[in-house]
């Protein structure tokens, strides 16, 4: 196991590197230096700005520079909050963006797994249609059409909870959640009621019925295992579109995280702040990556014994 | 009553059947229309009888087999009667089933690989069984399976009970079945071709290991097969089908050296022997089995039998060919 | 000899046909994949011809009717926006620029992922791997984000858009498309094509390929309403197609800030765009139901 871990540590070195790549030549490809916007900063000044910022040392040079600085954990300071740094930013609205996701992550696992199972036991009945209905649903509506329906809905007509806004407590997280969570709920269903469907028609689960064991266990500890590995290997993408859908419900509810500090940074230039953020973004997908992995190989026994040396 | 080697129970024994299957009839609804698998099925088990099903795929035992267990798939519908102990399985919720599935009859199935949940240990598989069925503590079922898996002729029982299915090989992990079926010591043992995906070399190991543990435990068994050469040396009574239908039935000596359906003798026929010289034929029954979609009426077998005649489109009755045969055929004797 | 051979090939052509007869009864009588169909095709028609019917083109403002409520009478059937511009034809015009947007990015990301998947998957051994390797990786990158900056960087522009969509959508496909050939390269058609000598690439392009058309259009069916969504994301975020030209993602995101005053703005778009994504995505369902026997007993 431990083999294992490791292996898939290491697979995870060029995806970084690539990562770092690709933002560095990112920021190369962006038209004008990112102090374009000053107005008519005396040559003199510029040449100085990009002194300070290594912006006139050769093209490889700066490249390794950034390795070396990323490698540190260290982003460099903002082109734009000019008292902020990168990281500090970061900071700021890495515990905020965090927090929302892996909650809405945990909620989309729970609810959508469990109505998934539901409508799997109860293939073709209408509990099934309804279920899938109602996930079809959350999958075909965008995150930007919730979340203002939700707003109106709860904040405006009822005034049960805030329409926005952020401060660390639950008012505030529950419509953020509920948003970031509802297509993943769909989608975690989904998955979940196809792949138990499939697992419950195997010889095992057969097996298993022939020895008379009760419907609740036969589920639970006979089918839920196989069924549920399709569903990990898809919290990786699904890691992946709540990073995007965090974009959207910051935006739509004014949340200070990282998703915000993104679009700002975008839409202000601030490259090395935009930089920064997808290089998280993508750190934080290729940790997330890493914990599947681990996790399915803890589930599945075959691929846990590759590591031992053990017969395949 | 119950000695193997004794002449085989006549079929209207006035001994309690153990199980008794009439007019057992599956079907299944499917996108092309309603399939009729299994029809008219009549025949009990003795307690502990061994009762071999023949016939080739596609001829139903299986669904049989399933329909007594009430692992049909979800299309299919078994109606008729099944009756164990005095009460019809067919119409048991699946709470009632549950007690009697695992304990009193248990099943084995053709391909172990497949059939063993590739998930849990060999330990865990076993003795969720006892823990369920007899009420034991965990601990009390890690011995009794291990005592099982050293029935089964398993070494290392200890090691094993810790492992994974797909660390065994096919032959071990039919014997794990075998074991699993016969925990709880029941009285049928129901087992779907449970040789044909094994290694030739294994096969007799398992059919001696099954010939063994069912005298020492008492256990009738329902052998479904293709392999009318297994039957040979481990049934006590063959029952040949052919398109869902019962074709004959008899003890195993009588349908080997005189069947009496023309189709019977066609399967055994497609036996190859050792006594056979080695420029005779094996006789392969030309033809395919009619469409279980739409059945013709009459002799199900009438297109493929070679001493069909008129009367064979009026559908055969089961009627006795000796005291303790039946067959379905208007031949009242078969020509050489 | 020959006989059987010819039997095995006239069985072959026999149950060919016989798959897409089955697939394509199968899929009539999945009810949801039919109606979906139907409503798609409706709704293509609606968004192609719809605007002639309308007086109006949806551009010209006009300043006397902002925020007009929808009517019968009035011919501004959807009502108007904020500049008075007629919803009806911004709408419908909105669905062609959606719809254009997610056929064209789902066919890059098809070129791209066909050919991806089934080289690697027919070459097999270490080009696959190392194929299949890199397609791992680019799965972990933040893909989104660098279109969006692209976006930011060079400027709008619909043809960047779907490139964009389309390039980072293919690894789908690659993988699906690869894990078909593998298992239809050990096919005996491909191997006796091999025998007799055929090249690889008539190989890929007479027996592969024709072969995944199944596979390709359910990800294709599933695709496109994936590809109008991540479009609609970036209208959301001021990136997407420039006005006055607009999509269902840009109207539904200018009707979402107003759906207090002209709830209709929202409400027209909004349901034009989820019953679309809707149907594509059942339509989808039932293609994979009736092309995957599997799951039919």
């Amino acid at each position: 196991m431990a083999r294992y871990a490791l292996d898939r540590f290491l697979a995870a070195i060029p995806t970084l590197l690539l990562l770092i790549t690709l933002a560095f030549f990112m920021i190369r490809l962006a038209p004008g230096g990112p102090f374009d916007s000053e107005r008519a900063l005396p040559p003199e000044i510029e040449a100085n700005l990009n002194h300070l910022y290594h912006l006139d040392e050769s093209l490889p040079l700066q490249y390794m520079r950034y390795l070396a600085q990323i490698i540190r954990m260290d982003f460099g300071p903002s082109f734009q909050y000019r008292d902020w740094s990168v990281n500090d930013l970061i900071a700021s609205g890495f515990p905020v963006s965090f927090t929302l996701g892996v909650l809405a992550m945990l909620i989309a696992i729970v609810i959508g797994g469990s109505l998934g199972i539901h409508a799997a036991v109860r293939q073709n009945k209408p509990d099934d249609y309804a279920t899938m209905a109602v996930a079809m649903t959350g999958i075909s509506i965008p995150t930007f059409v919730l979340a203002p329906l939700l707003i109106l809905f709860f904040a405006v007509w009822l005034r049960w909870l805030p329409a926005g806004g952020w401060a660390w407590q639950p008012a505030n997280m529950i419509l953020p959640i509920i948003t970031l969570a509802m297509p993943l709920v769909a989608y975690i269903a989904r998955l979940t009621r196809a792949s138990m469907i499939e697992v419950l028609r195997t010889p095992f689960i057969r097996t298993a019925q022939a020895k008379g064991l009760p419907q609740r266990l036969i589920i639970f500890r006979h089918a839920l295992k196989p069924a549920i590995l399709p569903v990990i290997s898809y919290l990786g993408p699904a890691g992946a579109a709540v990073i995007t859908g965090s974009v959207v419900v910051e935006r739509i509810f004014t949340i200070p995280g990282l998703g915000n500090h993104f679009v700002q940074g975008a839409l202000n230039r601030d490259y090395t702040l935009v930089m920064g953020v997808v290089i998280v973004y993508g750190m934080l997908i290729i940790v997330f990556n890493f914990v599947v992995d681990i996790i399915y190989a803890l589930l599945d026994p075959r691929i846990r014994a590759q590591q031992h040396g053990g017969q395949v | 009553m119950n000695q193997p080697d004794s002449a085989a129970p006549l079929v209207h024994d006035s001994t309690q059947p153990l199980l008794d299957i009439q007019d057992l009839h599956v079907r299944f609804n499917t996108p092309e229309g309603e399939v009729h698998a299994v029809n008219g099925m009549n025949f009990s088990i003795a307690p502990g009888e061994v009762m071999a099903i023949v016939g080739e795929s596609g001829s139903g035992k299986t669904q049989t087999a399933l329909a007594i267990m009430g692992l049909l798939a979800e299309n299919g519908r078994a109606s008729g009667r099944v009756v164990y102990q005095g009460s019809n399985l067919l119409e048991m919720d699946r709470r009632q089933l549950n007690s009697i599935r695992g304990s009193d009859i248990a099943m084995i199935f053709q391909d172990p690989g497949a059939s063993l949940n590739p998930y849990l240990t060999i330990g865990r598989q076993m003795t969720e069984v006892l823990v369920r069925h007899r009420r034991m503590s965990q601990s009390e079922a890690n011995a009794r399976a291990c005592e099982m898996l050293h029935q089964v002729r398993l070494t290392d029982a200890e090691d094993r009970m810790r492992q994974y299915p797909y660390e065994l090989s096919g032959g071990m992990q039919q014997r794990i079945m075998i074991a699993m079926g016969l925990l709880c010591r029941p009285r049928l043992l129901i087992a779907d071709e449970p040789t044909t995906a094994l290694d030739v070399t294994v096969q007799a190991d398992i059919n001696q290991l099954m010939m063994d543990l069912r005298r020492q435990y008492d256990t009738a068994i329902l052998l479904i097969t293709h392999d009318l050469g297994v039957v040979a040396g481990l049934a006590d009574t063959v029952t040949v089908v052919y398109a869902g239908q019962m074709m004959e039935y008899a003890p195993v000596r009588d349908l080997y050296y005189r069947p009496c359906h023309p189709y019977s003798r066609g399967l055994v026929r497609s036996v190859p022997r050792l006594d056979q010289r080695a420029d005779q034929v094996l006789r392969a029954i030309p033809g395919n089995p009619p469409n279980l979609l739409d059945m013709p009426s009459g002799c199900p077998f009438r297109d493929r039998c070679e001493f069909a005649f008129s009367d064979c489109t009026a559908y055969p009755l089961m009627r006795h060919s000796r005291a303790n045969s039946l067959v379905r055929c208007h031949l009242d004797s078969l020509p050489e | 000899m020959s006989s059987l051979a010819a039997s095995a090939i006239g069985g072959r052509k026999t149950r060919s046909r016989s798959l897409w007869a089955d697939a394509w009864r199968r899929l009539l009588r999945n009810r949801a994949a039919v109606v979906s169909g139907a409503i798609l095709m409706i709704l293509a028609l609606l968004v192609i011809f719809g605007p002639l019917f309308s007086p109006w083109d949806g551009e010209q403002p006009d300043w006397d009717y902002g925020y007009y409520p929808p009517s019968l009478e009035g011919s501004h059937w959807f009502g108007t926006d904020a500049i008075g511009r007629d919803l009806f034809v911004r709408t419908l015009k909105g669905g062609r620029v959606s719809l254009a947007l997610g056929i064209l990015a789902t066919f890059v990301s098809l070129i791209i992922g066909v050919t991806y998947g089934a080289i690697a998957g027919y070459y097999g051994g270490r080009l696959d791997s190392l194929m299949m390797r890199l397609v791992d990786i680019l799965y972990a990158m933040p893909f989104m984000f660098f279109v969006i900056l692209l976006m930011v960087f060079f400027g709008r522009n619909f043809f960047l858009i779907f490139i964009a969509i389309g390039a980072v959508n293919w690894l789908d496909m690659a993988r699906i498309v690869r894990g078909q050939t593998l298992s239809l390269r050990n096919k005996d058609f491909v191997l006796a094509a091999e025998t007799i000598g055929v090249r690889p690439a008539a190989i890929i392009r007479r027996h592969i390929i024709p072969n995944l058309l199944g596979v390709v259009v359910v990800y294709v069916t599933l695709t496109i309403p994936q590809v109008i969504l991540v479009e609609s994301f970036m209208s959301f975020l001021g990136l997407g197609v420039q006005e006055p030209a607009a999509s269902w993602g840009a109207l539904v995101n200018d009707g979402a800030q107003e759906m207090e005053t002209a709830p209709w703005s929202l409400l027209f778009p909004a349901s034009l765009l989820a019953l679309t994504l809707f149907c594509f995505n059942f339509l989808g369902d039932g293609l994979r139901d009736a092309l995957d026997p599997k799951d039919h007993l």
